[in-house]
């Protein structure tokens, strides 16, 4: 009887181990980055050929997102950003979508399969992403309207989730 | 009684130390993979086709004498996940630099994102194409907090068909932790006609 009760006791405590140890996945989440530091300045072309500084969203939240076409993660992630930019943008909210090391017609062709609004931007030479700094695609920083980073997401996020979109605004208020 | 509390005390703390790999077939990619599971993070290595790696790197722009240099590495498509609950303290930090293979009695390290700059100055590729290689390589170091996670592939010097065991190394909150992934086997080189065709 007493080993059943011991037995019973150690399924119980491995399961919660098992819990603790690998949290709960699936939940979103954007990390605060420490000290607030000041964005990169940049001015990159979009693929329609218009020139996007980083100056002139000043007052404005930022969404500045690294990725490229053949990064898996990236095309997953495209969609929920769409979603969440047709979210945003009425709340005066900017996305950016900074491709690193390809040309136009790469992605013009990609945007076929994977249509976003959004402005694509090129960083052809990866200077600004270098700068960032990115180390592994896709990487998203949000930027507030004093031109500090303030969160900084390392991989996919679900960005239409609704905790997501009220953290991004609010931003707005700071 | 005592004794089985101790024991059940000491159990509370297993899975600090737990660590296990998990192998199947990879979903997406339909090749086998490997899995490390542990506190606060998993590894995934997913075998890939020398073919697959010729495709991926012609479509990059790279000259066929160069693609064929690539494919002669044993590559692994590699997701590095930190899988602690968002609202959790977990930092993960790792440092493929310090990760070794253990192939046929001898130690090597990988090639890294670094060694692959000096290999490419050698031979000459241009820019674009170095960056793409770059950036297709999981990152030599990186730093993930809980969510957060980074795909690439990463690069062993190795014969097509070799099995090797892979000694990985990383911090959890800043304390050291290691485990040994065994048995990985890179993919042979073989051509596998398209579905309708064989």
């Amino acid at each position: 009887m007493a080993m059943k009760k011991f037995k019973n006791m150690l399924l119980l405590v491995l399961f919660m181990g098992v819990v603790s140890s690998q949290g709960v996945i699936g939940q979103e989440s954007l990390h605060e980055v420490k000290g607030h530091p000041a964005a990169v300045a940049f001015s990159l072309l979009d693929i329609d050929d218009n020139t996007h500084s980083l100056a002139a969203y000043k007052g404005k939240v930022v969404i500045v997102n690294f990725w490229a076409t053949w990064c898996p993660p990236c095309r997953f992630e495209l969609p929920a950003m769409e979603k969440a930019y047709q979210k945003l943008k009425t709340e005066d909210v900017i996305m950016l979508g900074i491709n690193v090391g390809e040309d136009a017609d790469t992605i013009f062709s990609f945007t076929a399969d994977y249509p976003v609004t959004f402005p694509l931007l090129m960083d052809r030479d990866s200077k600004v992403t270098q700068a960032y700094p990115v180390i592994g695609l896709p990487t998203t920083f949000v930027i507030d309207p004093n031109g500090k980073i303030i969160y900084r997401a390392v991989g996919t996020r679900e960005w239409d989730e609704r905790s997501l979109i009220k953290k991004v605004l609010a931003l707005k208020k700071k | 009684m005592k004794k089985q509390f101790l024991m059940l005390s000491g159990l509370l703390f297993i899975p600090i130390s737990i660590a296990e790999v998990v192998t199947g077939t990879d979903e997406l990619a339909q090749l086998p993979f490997w899995e490390l599971r542990t506190q606060a993070m998993t590894f995934r290595l997913v075998q890939r086709l020398p073919d697959q790696t010729r495709a991926y790197f012609s479509g990059r722009g790279f000259a066929k004498k160069d693609v064929d240099a690539i494919a002669g590495y044993c590559f692994f498509q590699s997701v590095y996940t930190n899988t602690a609950s968002a609202n959790s303290q977990h930092i993960i930090e790792h440092d493929a630099s310090q990760w070794r293979i253990d192939y046929a009695n001898k130690e090597q390290p990988l090639v890294l994102r670094e060694d692959w700059r000096g290999i490419w100055e050698k031979r000459g590729v241009n820019n674009a194409q170095k960056i793409a290689f770059e950036w297709s390589l999981l990152p030599t170091r990186q730093r993930y907090q809980p969510t957060d996670y980074n795909w690439g592939m990463t690069a062993y010097k190795l014969p097509h068909g070799a099995q090797f065991n892979l000694k990985i190394s990383w911090t959890l909150n800043g304390v050291a932790k290691h485990a040994v992934i065994k048995n990985i086997r890179c993919a042979k080189d073989i051509y596998i006609p398209p579905a309708g065709n064989q």
